[in-house]
């Protein structure tokens, strides 16, 4: 057994450590309710990010993906969490904290050598084996690196979501007095609120609908 | 070397159990959280005498000296006026079915957005001025001192309160969230706390007419511009009556309709729509906003503004009301005009389409009738010439906008016209829709931009929906009703769903509506190419839509309301 395979044999375990992760970044009272309703519509939160992690699982452990999958899983989870009120590290944080539960398992006790003998074979001894440390290393440095590509590529959507919300707040103020602009524009007036509004620090935002 | 703390501990996941209860829990108020507030000069103009210059990011709201006594003395009074206040005070068990309807809450996973705490905020503060057990027991009771942290977290979780009215739906006592949050709202107007978005809106409806205080002259020439873009699209010519007396309808539309992209494209279609029926119409500049924004707040601006519609129609001797697609204005039409201001004015009589002599029971009260319903009317009796291959290129769903879903039961009629007008159309899935459908994130008020992520974690909920369907189904517009959502979900979609468009139906009426003496089309209301244009001229009318519509255009039945099946998708 490889460190994919030994990883994609506890998938259901580690993955729910792993979202488990995410979910505790909620205040407690609410995240039961995250963690409990399996409905996609009536708990969008906690679904997005269990569908997410399990497509980014697969890619971190060593399974097979599509690249075009896991950057849209990527996507989904990181959308999500650029608007939820986090630092950019408490966003996109809970990504690393993967590392932590593979290594666990595969530096921890070996749960095949520590059953009872007598209720095994030989034979599926032998196939459940752990390979050398060495070679589990090898393994777990290899998922970590993919981890870590997942993370550097998260940086770039949670930069690129925050930009796009601010270019919306722009756009909107324009999208709400179209019509308004066109109007100033035939009349040779300035658009408003190309001059800076006077008086107390209150009401200084644009007007927009 | 100091020890560098490990990714889990910088990350500082929520300890297992809170060290300490909701109560004292105090909001943190920093930029981005919370609406800019409204300008002492437009306070002060609407009447508001405690107006005063404020930051919410500041310690000091420089609250009168007196605050808590007027605090005490509005709650008092509005417990008095309003028998539902009292009851909603009283008579929550805390059975949580609200909790998880909320979709601040889905969005957001912060207890405090719950309709049952959200409310809690409040009763936990009559609890103790206004009940015995409250009084003597204090916390062990749920009671609380009003102080003013607890003003700044009504400014926060009251403005984060849509008022959509989805989680009333689901509460077994029918408690009301949306009226607690304009109450709550409105005591904080004692204190001259508002939001500016909301309260410059009601300043210039109050005074102009339309939301953004534009002049009659100038709102006159923006119509001439979207009448200079009918004409490039359709070749007609059409000069739309101002303020005229002796018609026999008044159209009121927000007024996002005339100044906010898309909302003017849907202004267009309805401009083309009463041209094309020969309506005896006028338009007016002094009620030229149906949105109520006063109802986001205070009863009474409420009020004052859906008074000054009315006021209109019996000055220019109107005979009823077409409202255009609008949400707020609809729900105070239907359920608070009658206490508001009672009788419609004794000119106006039940409206009776011209076109169709269908009288419409609904609005004998209100003498006001819904587009979508008027127009929903025309399609079924075959008044329309549509050509809905024009909008074959979409594959729209539609969007239950709150008020006019919840507030007045609009489900049928704006689907018959979408069926009409486009032949593919997709529900997006189940308690997500009609009755249960989730809000924009952004009514009430709330669609301003500085809380643009709020805002994004609010729609959220609609918007993971919609994704279902656009991943599913190829759905690549989203239409409603409701000017605010036409304003609310292009950033939405933008966001979430980039590849869906937003419009108002009647965008989509215009698109296919075939008008007398047109040229062929080319373009859409946008002035974008159209992937199916019209055939040329000398070419006899030979083409069937691809796909089989289920339109009402073709039913010549006589009942009075089309009657369509849902395509829900499971």
């Amino acid at each position: 057994m490889n460190v994919t395979e030994i990883c994609a044999a506890r998938r259901e375990e580690l993955l729910g450590a792993w979202v488990e992760k995410f979910i505790s970044s909620y205040p407690l009272q609410s995240a039961g309710f995250v963690r409990t309703s399996t409905d996609p519509f009536a708990n969008p939160v906690g679904q997005t990010i269990r569908a997410s992690l399990g497509v980014l699982f697969d890619a971190v452990i060593g399974l097979d993906a599509s690249p075009h999958e896991v950057k849209a899983a990527l996507n989904d989870l990181i959308r999500l969490r650029a608007v939820q009120d986090f630092t950019p590290s408490q966003a996109v944080g809970p990504l690393f904290l993967l590392k932590d539960i593979v290594r666990t398992l595969l530096f921890g006790p070996d749960p095949a050598k520590s059953k009872d003998k007598n209720e095994q074979s030989g034979r599926e001894d032998a196939a459940r084996a752990r390979p050398p440390a060495a070679e589990i290393l090898d393994g777990c440095f290899e998922a970590e690196a993919r981890l870590d590509s997942l993370a550097l590529l998260a940086l770039d959507l949670y930069a690129a979501d925050r930009e796009r919300i601010f270019r919306m707040r722009v756009d909107e103020v324009k999208r709400a007095q179209s019509s308004l602009l066109r109007w100033a524009q035939r009349q040779g007036l300035p658009p408003e609120g190309t001059e800076p509004e006077k008086g107390t620090r209150s009401g200084g935002s644009p007007r927009c609908n | 070397m100091p020890k560098m703390p490990t990714p889990a501990e910088l990350l500082a996941a929520t300890p297992a159990f809170p060290d300490k209860g909701w109560m004292d829990v105090k909001s943190e108020i920093r930029p981005g959280n919370f609406c800019y507030p409204a300008k002492p000069d437009t306070l002060l103009g609407l009447g508001f005498k405690r107006a005063h210059a404020w930051a919410p990011e500041d310690q000091d709201w420089n609250l009168p000296s007196n605050w808590e006594d007027i605090m005490y003395n509005a709650l008092k009074e509005r417990l008095d006026k309003h028998r539902s206040l009292k009851v909603f005070m009283d008579v929550c068990v805390r059975c949580g079915a609200c909790a998880d309807k909320c979709h601040f809450f889905l969005g957001t996973n912060d207890p405090k957005n719950m309709p049952v705490l959200r409310a809690e905020l409040l009763r936990s503060v009559y609890r103790k001025d206004f009940t015995l057990a409250g009084r003597l027991l204090g916390k062990v009771a749920g009671a609380r001192k009003l102080d003013a942290s607890i003003i700044k977290e009504w400014y926060s979780y009251f403005y984060q309160c849509s008022e959509c009215r989805r989680c009333s739906l689901y509460c077994p006592y029918g408690i009301d969230t949306a009226e607690l949050t304009v109450l709550v709202r409105e005591m904080l107007l004692e204190l001259g706390l508002a939001s500016n978005w909301i309260m410059d809106p009601v300043s210039n409806c109050n005074r102009t007419g339309n939301h953004l205080g534009i002049q009659p002259h100038a709102m006159k020439e923006i119509v001439e511009f979207l009448c200079d873009d009918i004409e490039t699209i359709t070749g007609i010519r059409i000069d739309p009556p101002f303020n005229e007396k002796g018609h026999e309808i008044l159209f009121i539309t927000p007024s996002g309709d005339y100044f906010a992209d898309p909302g003017i494209y849907t202004f267009m279609g309805y401009l083309m729509l009463f041209h094309e029926l020969g309506l005896d119409y006028t338009l007016s500049t002094y009620a030229s906003e149906g949105g109520n924004f006063g109802s986001f707040v205070s009863f009474d601006t409420a009020k004052k503004l859906n008074a000054k519609m009315y006021a209109e129609a019996e000055r220019l001797g109107s005979k009823w009301i077409l409202g255009g697609e609008c949400g707020h204005m609809w729900r105070v039409v239907n359920q608070y005009m009658a206490t508001y201001n009672g009788p419609t004015p004794p000119n106006m009589v039940q409206p009776v389409s011209p076109i169709t002599g269908t009288v419409f029971k609904n609005a004998a009260a209100t003498k006001m009738v819904h587009i979508a319903e008027f127009t929903a009317d025309l399609i079924h009796h075959n008044k329309l010439n549509l050509r809905p291959e024009r909008n074959n290129h979409i594959v729209t769903t539609w969007h239950d906008s709150c008020n006019p879903a919840r507030g007045m039961g609009l489900l049928e009629e704006p689907r018959a016209v979408l069926r009409a007008v486009c032949n593919n159309f997709v529900e997006m899935p189940e308690h997500t829709i009609r009755e249960e459908t989730f809000c924009c994130g952004s009514g009430s008020g709330l669609n301003t931009e500085e809380i643009m992520d709020i805002r994004m974690r609010g729609g959220f909920p609609r918007a993971n929906a919609l994704r279902y369907v656009a991943d599913k189904h190829n759905v690549n517009w989203m239409a409603c009703v409701c000017a605010l959502d036409r304003a609310a979900l292009p950033p939405l979609t933008e966001y979430w769903v980039p590849e869906v468009t937003v419009s108002g139906l009647h965008e989509l009426v215009a698109n296919a509506l075939v008008m007398k003496g047109e040229i062929p089309r080319t373009m859409d209301m946008r002035q974008e190419d159209l992937p199916f244009p019209d055939p040329e001229p000398e070419e006899p009318e030979t083409r069937e839509p691809e796909e089989i519509s289920t339109g009402a255009a073709i039913a010549p039945e006589s009942e009075s309301k089309p009657e369509p099946k849902p395509e829900e998708d499971a």
